[in-house]
């Protein structure tokens, strides 16, 4: 057998091959394909922030703007409130809204919190990958760069809305025990997967949200400006939704002069008149659109979409039995509450004739009397109902879309506010004047009796029903929260009327206990 | 286990046993003529002093300045003898002539050895000291009549023997009786009385034992005694008889420790391959598929509706080797966690030239199908269903059932309560029928091949034509094989394998009902429904026609037939795909082989999608391109060295892969033409353009293999691999992946030279460590940007990456022990094996809080392990292998599995949680996937609910604990989520499963029976057992379902509103154990009967050899299972849903098939 020699030209051969061979295996080749980043979101350029801030809008919706955080919690706050009375004799409700008309909060893995839970931490993600990366670095040098503050003012807008809606859902309410461990501060990209804090206290959290106020009020413009903005900047927050937010948290804190201002600046602006019919802020289905006293609202709309309708429009909207997605059982015939007939003891709107007269129940509900309801499942109720109907004009049968925008922040909201806050310091003639600005445009003659709180209380009972307001404003007073068609009397306002953390929380997050 | 350790501890005592009895008998091995260089004692000169010596002393004397060796046996020769040397000759043969004449030794030089025994006492005492012995002579020859040298010729229990020299002669004395035994590898031992004369002319046959197999090992081969890893082997001639369109599904019940699940009879549809169980929970497990030398591009459920086996041609294939112990597998690094499959196509061999025709022709009817409810059962059963809600009024079908689309304007006049009664008193629709007809199979294969000294080829054609059970499917597939080889120099070989298919795939709907909605996000398909429709939504009391003629509801999904009408509905893709290898082989020197390889796998699809406006609103189509592309380049050397009976084989290379894809499709509405092409659009159309491209997947790797062998008794291999992938962070791209095994040959030991018998034993055990990383390649930050508020896009975090994560690991111990025994005719291979897999790669789910709404709430992590453990055993028998021509063979293999969770995450196990995928959990101390859902109790005989056993709520919440309380309650929805309990020990994985086949050959006529058999699984049957309106159901539900007069019904009282009469929600299908079942199932997978036609008839046509067979696949089902197929297969995308839902039956299975094919086949 032949011996190897190293110095023959075989051997060159073969060593050259080898060495061709090892020589190209370098980790460059490896490298090319890209490398794996931090962990979080890394953006790119302006757009990439731009982009973050819009579909933080989008998941704020819940998956596929089915359950979210942007208005389904009305659904909470009006069964364990005093307005509704619940349907569940009809076999159209579930065992979620009967705990919390029951104000039973022991389950904490109902669908809905658990989602909104899920959807607000999603918005808080993309808005802190948007605040961090230009803490970190700064705007982006490139022909968007001029958007950077806008976007930022919405990032901190988002953190504080978010912040703001879950504190509500799942802390007690804010003077009742600040101390209270509250909900998970996120105010930073987390380190890593494995970071997860512990709930902060409810102090820390409304801490949290007005200092993001702050940073929205000072960056968000007054308004969409074509020839800076982008189109898709149309439906998004201006510095007068930071405003109404700012107006609301305060309200809910009880600092009223700060209330008071942020409820003057949007509306002394003259840009939220209540010019239109009721209707007008809840018929639109088109982006960009929106009605006079609309501040902010929350898109659902556009022909391309699949989206489905937030929860609230199938659990308190009326749909048509003969509309389009009526047909069957497919969407929407489970509406589960009407209102109270306490509600409408307080309102008046038990008199239906006279009820009639008002532009919001003529437009904003509809009502049957006994044996009278079309839908089959309700045909057997023997008495007049009035059910909401804010929701859902884009199901009507000749509408081809499925749904419409969700109006979250109308200034009629902020007339009554300014109106209570005006008549707590004595100035009565403001109070008045805002009171009759609401009335007048629902139709009704200006009130000209005596100012009480209960009269303000009253009209805003007519005016914000079903939209998230009504245990919030008792709360904020702090006031009884009345049991309503429950039976006489009513709990204090500091009793348990929030949900408890999700359990997959619970569940995953170490620091978060039972 | 416990029976194992027995077998090896008996196995032991045995060789021992054998060993003790070997010293009586063995002397010495001889051997006279083989070599001329020898040198006789005569001739060789030693001084040696005179004087007293020792035996051992005048040996060693010998021994040292000759090539001279003694053999004896201690106890019979006497060492320590001392015998007084005088004649002072130098001459061996003198000397020892003395010592024999002082002594009672005899001597016998063979070749270069001298055997020493004592001298035999004789009868008669007058006779010479070779009395006792003949000498007979004669010639060994192979089957083809030429001398076979060195071949080992001994008698039979006694101490002599020789081998044959170059000429194949031998010559050795004998005594007068006893048997002569011939022995040379590769051949069958023979055994011949010496009675029978004292020449002989001897024809060993070859042996086919799988022994002298050659084995491939990845990047080498080796013969299998040779072999120290566990690989199983499939032959192709095996594979062949079973007629299945690609290989994957013929392995079924092949090889222990291969699990193989069919998923479909839809033409195309792959088959599930799992080695050794599931060893993973959120990563793949599937194995690695490497075709002559070439790792396959493998998409789980394929391309364009073809699976990824199917280009590979069945009749191609030359062998299959199932790599299984991390031995075999670790110089496949990191994919070889999960088993390498190892496919050798043929070639043309030096000598040898043949034709081949086959041709086949098929006829197929679905397996297992379960029958559904007539028209009238079902109006019947709906009707009760209704009214057991309390209803005081009919069932009706547009305002309860919503029978009718939303494209249908006054759907209350458009179909009636009426109408369905008339359909229904008329027998019902029945809508599969016209959608089914009987499927056939016809293939075509021809191939030729020849070799010469210079070069060889093997081509092959293929031509199949698949039609589907339903009308629409028809998977034509064209492939040209074309291997070469050339040996353009003596020590340079190059080869090319060229493989092309073309298949065409006019894919059936197979989907459920689903009405057209032109408003989507995506333009919607149309009116869908096919298979899934006719068994679901498509219910037997809608009309096919209105009374106008009109179709009923064409735009609703619930009918099939207008659906799938040819000029209405056509989803064809046509695949292109091209694997070419090329190798060059460089033999420098003596023992070093240089070889470099490199192979691309181009697969191209072009789909087509039509709709046409009958079904829709407008005609629409698509036209999808996807391009997977696979390129494999890698070089290693070879150097092989004996130094006397050490033998080495070194293996040094390196390899790169690297594979990548892209896709678009465009689509376009209102389509002017009905034309099924798209062609040019104009005018009001709406076309979209959806394209992508995805990250390449890279891979480099170093390997190294170090194979030695002392004296072809003990093996031992080490083999190391590095591997680096694109898929991990940059400080974690490098795995290293070592092996080590050994073998010892017991049966060559000399003390085990008759084992009884045994004729052949190897011990074999091995450690080795392979790595998973089949993952999503997805460890880097993903966003989801589709989401549009408004006008503006939006990015969307859908995945956090992970940039510190590493490989699987899998630590692999074996051992197993090869037998064969009476003279071959029994032979086989138990073994035992344990898979410790660490630092899984685990989904791990994240809180909420994390922010990860949509995409993954969960992120890849390097936690937790598992344990998978099992036994293998294959026997392969010669049951009976008469004179007269008749033979009955049999082949059984058997593996038994069982895997063990052995931690999670903290959090996980500190909360006595586990990772809940579907109705299963997964948790520390228990099996994969055991089902996790309400344990059902019992239905009430009064009242026809279910019950279910409660659980310990507070105890749960508390500690996570899941205790009964003893307590029975009603099934509600809420109450089975609630109630959840771990049914230990009833997973959908199966415990065991395997194979058994017999043959019987009498004169040309054979006869093979093939069963396949798994079980210990369970089954989650989640299909069409509830009385619905909106859906068919099956027809046992009638007997099944409680009602006052059937009390005793195992199935719940049948609500329409899913509700009890106190208004209570009732608990569907699939929250309870009531719909759970065993899934154990036997399956006598073929039958194949053939007739080999007499050579005398056919060499008058100068055919060669010629066959004509009848096949039948899927006979007979034995199960108790009474669902659809008990054979299933889990094809999800997500890694986790597929290896721990593996049981789960939901959707509209589709029937496997059973065929009865006929064929003929004619070598020329």
């Amino acid at each position: 057998m032949k011996s190897i020699k190293f110095n023959s030209y075989t051997f060159k051969t073969v060593l050259l091959l080898f060495m061709t061979l090892f020589w190209s295996c370098d980790d460059q080749w490896l490298e090319e394909v890209g490398t794996v980043s931090n962990g979080f979101s890394d953006p790119r350029n302006t757009q990439d922030l731009e982009q973050l801030v819009n579909g933080a809008l989008w998941v704020a919706g819940g998956s596929g703007g089915f359950r979210g955080i942007h208005g389904n919690q009305a659904i909470y706050s009006a069964t364990i409130s005093d307005v509704g009375k619940l349907m569940d004799e009809l076999g159209v409700v579930g065992q979620d809204a009967i705990d919390w008309y029951g104000r039973d909060f022991s389950n904490n893995t109902h669908s809905q919190p658990t989602r909104n839970w899920e959807a607000g931490y999603a918005v808080l993600l993309a808005a802190n990958a948007v605040i961090d990366w230009v803490d970190r670095n700064g705007p982006f040098n490139d022909q968007q760069s001029h958007w950077t503050p806008r976007i930022l003012g919405e990032a901190h807008w988002l953190r504080a809305w978010v912040n703001f809606n879950l504190v509500k859902i799942f802390a007690p309410p804010y003077g009742a025990d600040n101390d209270a461990p509250a909900i998970i501060i996120k105010n930073r990209l987390p380190n890593s997967a494995f970071d997860n804090p512990a709930p902060s206290t409810v102090q820390e959290v409304y801490d949290q949200i007005l200092a993001d106020l702050d940073q929205a009020i000072a960056l968000l413009p007054e308004e969409y400006d074509p020839d800076r903005d982008p189109p898709a900047f149309v439906d998004r927050q201006n510095k007068m939704a930071a405003h109404f937010l700012a107006m609301r948290v305060n309200f809910q804190m009880r600092n009223w002069e700060q209330a008071e201002e942020h409820a003057d600046v949007i509306l002394n602006s003259g840009r939220y008149p209540l010019n239109e019919d009721p209707i007008e802020a809840w018929n639109k289905d088109q982006f960009g659109v929106k009605g006079s006293e609309v501040v902010f609202q929350y898109v659902t709309s556009g022909s391309q979409t699949n989206w489905k309708p937030p929860v609230i429009s199938r659990w308190l909207g009326y749909s048509d039995p003969n509309g389009r997605w009526n047909l069957t059982d497919r969407f929407n015939n489970n509406q589960i509450m009407s209102l109270s007939e306490h509600f409408k003891s307080m309102t008046g709107w038990d008199n239906h004739e006279e009820a009639m007269n008002d532009k919001r129940y003529q437009q904003l509900f509809i009502s049957f009397g006994p044996n009278e309801d079309p839908r089959p499942t309700y045909q057997g109720l023997n008495r007049r109902e009035v059910w909401g109907h804010k929701w859902y004009r884009a199901g009507e049968p000749e509408a081809s879309n499925r749904v419409s925008s969700l109006p979250l922040m109308r200034s009629a909201e902020a007339y009554l506010t300014r109106s209570f806050l005006r008549f707590s310091r004595g100035e009565e003639a403001g109070a008045r004047e805002d009171l009759n600005v609401v009335r007048n445009r629902a139709g009704l003659e200006d009130f000209t009796g005596p100012m009480t709180a209960e009269v303000i209380e009253v009209e805003r009972m007519k005016e914000l029903v079903f939209e998230d307001d009504r245990l919030y404003y008792l709360q904020a007073l702090e006031k009884e929260i009345p049991n309503g068609d429950r039976g006489p009397g009513g709990i204090p306002w500091t009793s348990r009327t929030w949900q408890s953390i999700p359990q997959n929380e619970i569940d995953l997050n170490p620091n978060v206990d039972n | 286990m416990k029976n194992l350790l027995r077998i090896i501890i008996m196995s032991v005592k045995f060789v021992l046993y054998g060993y003790a009895f070997l010293l009586f008998t063995m002397v010495s091995v001889l051997a006279g003529t083989a070599s001329g260089q020898v040198k006789s004692i005569d001739e060789i000169s030693i001084p040696i002093q005179e004087g007293e010596l020792s035996i051992q002393e005048i040996f060693k004397t010998i021994e040292d300045k000759s090539e001279l060796r003694f053999f004896y046996y201690d106890r019979k020769v006497d060492i320590k003898q001392r015998v007084e040397l005088t004649s002072g000759s130098a001459i061996v043969s003198d000397i020892l002539q003395e010592v024999a004449g002082k002594t009672n030794l005899h001597f016998k030089q063979i070749n270069n050895t001298i055997a020493v025994n004592r001298r035999p006492k004789t009868k008669n005492t007058n006779s010479s000291e070779f009395d006792d012995f003949k000498t007979v002579s004669g010639i060994v020859r192979d089957d083809s009549g030429d001398p076979l040298p060195g071949v080992t010729v001994f008698v039979e229990g006694a101490s002599s023997g020789t081998v044959t020299d170059l000429d194949g002669r031998f010559s050795l004395e004998t005594p007068d009786t006893g048997y002569l035994i011939f022995s040379f590898i590769g051949f069958q031992r023979e055994r011949v009385n010496l009675e029978g004369g004292n020449d002989f002319d001897i024809t060993l046959k070859p042996d086919d034992d799988y022994l002298q197999e050659v084995v491939v090992t990845g990047y080498g081969s080796q013969i299998k005694r040779e072999v120290t890893g566990n690989i199983a082997s499939v032959k192709g001639e095996d594979l062949a008889k079973v007629q299945v369109p690609s290989f994957d599904a013929a392995l079924q019940g092949r090889a222990a420790g291969v699990q193989v699940n069919q998923g479909s009879g839809v033409p195309g549809a792959p088959s599930r391959i799992l080695i050794r169980g599931t060893s993973s929970i959120s990563a793949g497990s599937e194995p690695l598929i490497v075709v002559d030398g070439f790792p396959l591009t493998q998409e789980l459920t394929g391309q364009g509706g073809i699976n990824s086996f199917m280009s590979i041609n069945p009749a191609d294939i030359q062998d299959i080797q199932i790599l299984k112990d991390a031995a075999a597998t670790a110089i496949y690094g990191s994919r070889g966690a999960n088993g390498v499959i190892l496919v050798t196509t043929k070639s043309g061999k030096e000598g040898q030239s043949s034709v081949n025709f086959n041709y086949s022709y098929g006829v197929q009817e679905p397996a297992n199908m379960v029958e559904l409810a007539s028209g009238s059962q079902w109006l019947r059963m709906v009707d009760q269903a209704f009214a057991n809600d309390g209803f005081d009024r009919v069932w009706d079908p547009v305002v309860d059932g919503g029978l009718v689309s939303s494209f249908v304007d006054s759907p209350n006049q458009y179909l009636t309560r009426e109408m369905v009664e008339n359909v229904a008193a008329n027998g019902g629709t029945d809508w599969l029928s016209p959608l089914w007809r009987q499927g056939s199979i016809e293939d075509v294969n021809v191939s030729a091949t020849r070799g010469t000294e210079k070069s060889s080829y093997f081509l092959s054609f293929r031509y199949q034509d698949h039609k589907g059970l339903m009308n629409a499917q028809r998977l034509r597939t064209y492939g040209v094989r074309a291997n070469l080889d050339f040996n353009i120099l003596d020590n340079l070989k190059t080869g090319i394998k060229n493989n092309f298919n073309y298949f065409e795939n006019e894919q059936g709907q197979l989907g459920g009902s689903s009405e057209a909605n032109p408003n989507g996000g995506r333009p919607d398909r149309g009116n869908r429904g096919g298979y899934g429709a006719a068994i679901s939504g498509a219910v037997p009391v809608l009309p096919v026609f209105m009374d106008d003629g009109s179709y009923f509801d064409p735009f609703g999904g619930r009918n099939p037939i207008v659906a799938n009408l040819p000029s209405n509905f056509l989803d064809k893709a046509e695949n292109y795909r091209n694997i070419t290898n090329l190798f060059v082989d460089y033999r420098p020197l003596e023992g070093l082989s240089i070889r470099a390889e490199g192979g691309i796998d181009t697969w191209y699809t072009k789909s087509t999608y039509h709709v046409s406006d009958a079904i829709r609103i407008s005609r629409y189509g698509e036209v999808g391109n996807t391009l997977r592309n696979n390129i494999n380049i890698n070089a290693y050397a070879t150097y092989n060295k004996k130094v006397d009976a050490h033998a080495f084989n070194l293996v040094l290379g390196a390899e790169r892969q690297r594979r990548n894809f892209f896709r678009t499709d465009a689509r376009a509405e209102n389509l002017v033409s009905s034309d099924f092409n798209i062609g040019e659009t104009g005018g009001n159309n709406v076309i979209s353009l959806v394209t992508g491209t995805f990250p390449e997947f890279r891979i480099q790797s170093y390997f190294a293999r170090l194979n030695y062998n002392f004296n072809e008794k003990y093996y031992a291999m080490a083999s190391f691999r590095r591997d680096g992938a694109s898929v991990f962070g940059r400080d974690n791209r490098y795995g290293q992946f070592p092996a080590l095994s050994a073998g010892w040959i017991i049966s060559e030991e000399d003390f085990a030279s008759n084992l009884g018998p045994v004729g052949f034993l190897k011990l074999r055990a091995s450690f080795g460590r392979t790595g998973n990383a089949d993952i999503p390649n997805v460890l880097e930050n993903r966003y989801v940007t589709w989401p549009a508020y408004s006008f503006g896009s939006g990015i969307i975090q859908s995945v956090i990456g992970v940039p510190d994560i590493q490989w699987e690991e899998i630590n692999t111990y074996d051992f197993s022990l090869d037998f064969e025994a009476y003279d071959a005719r029994l032979s086989g291979s138990f073994g035992f094996y344990q898979q410790d897999v660490k630092n899984m790669l685990l989904l791990n789910p994240i809180p909420a809080s994390q922010g990860i709404l949509l995409g993954n709430s969960a992120i890849w992590t390097n936690i937790g392990d598992l344990r998978n453990r099992g036994a293998e055993f294959s026997l392969n028998t010669v049951n009976i292998d008469s004179p007269g021509g008749f033979s009955w063979r049999t082949a059984f293999n058997l593996t038994l599995v069982k895997d063990k969770v052995m931690s999670l995450v903290p959090r996980l196990d500190q909360n006595n949680l586990g990772i809940v995928q579907g109705a299963t959990i997964t948790r520390t101390g228990n099996r994969l996937g055991t089902y996790f859902m309400a344990e059902h109790a019992f239905i009430d005989p009064d009242t026809g609910y279910e019950y279910i056993y409660e659980i310990d709520q507070d105890l749960f919440n508390e500690t996570g604990i899941i205790e009964k309380t003893g307590e029975t309650i009603l099934a509600t929805p809420a109450a089975a989520q609630q109630n959840r309990v771990e049914l230990e020990g009833k997973s959908g994985l199966p415990t065991y499963f395997g194979g058994l086949q017999n043959t019987f050959s009498y004169k040309g006529l054979d006869l093979t029976v093939f069963f396949s058999f798994q079980g210990g699984n369970y089954l989650y049957d989640d299909n069409r057992v509830e009385v619905a309106g909106g859906s068919n159901f099956r027809a046992d539900l009638k007997d099944r379902i409680w009602t006052p007069d059937n009390p005793d019904g195992t199935l719940p009282r049948q609500s329409y509103l899913k509700r009890t009469r106190e208004n209570e929600p009732i608990a569907r299908p699939g929250s309870t154990s009531l719909y759970l079942q065993d899934g154990s199932f036997i399956r006598l997978r073929n039958v194949q009967l053939s007739y080999t036609l007499p050579a005398s008839l056919l060499s008058r046509a100068r055919i060669k050899g010629g066959r004509v067979y009848v096949n039948a696949t899927n006979l007979l089902t034995f199960t108790d299972y009474d669902g659809f197929d008990p054979e299933v297969a889990n094809f999800d995308a997500d890694r986790q849903n597929r290896n721990l839902r593996q049981g789960f039956i939901g959707g509209n299975p589709f029937p496997q098939l059973r065929t009865i094919t006929g064929g003929v086949s004619f070598t020329f």
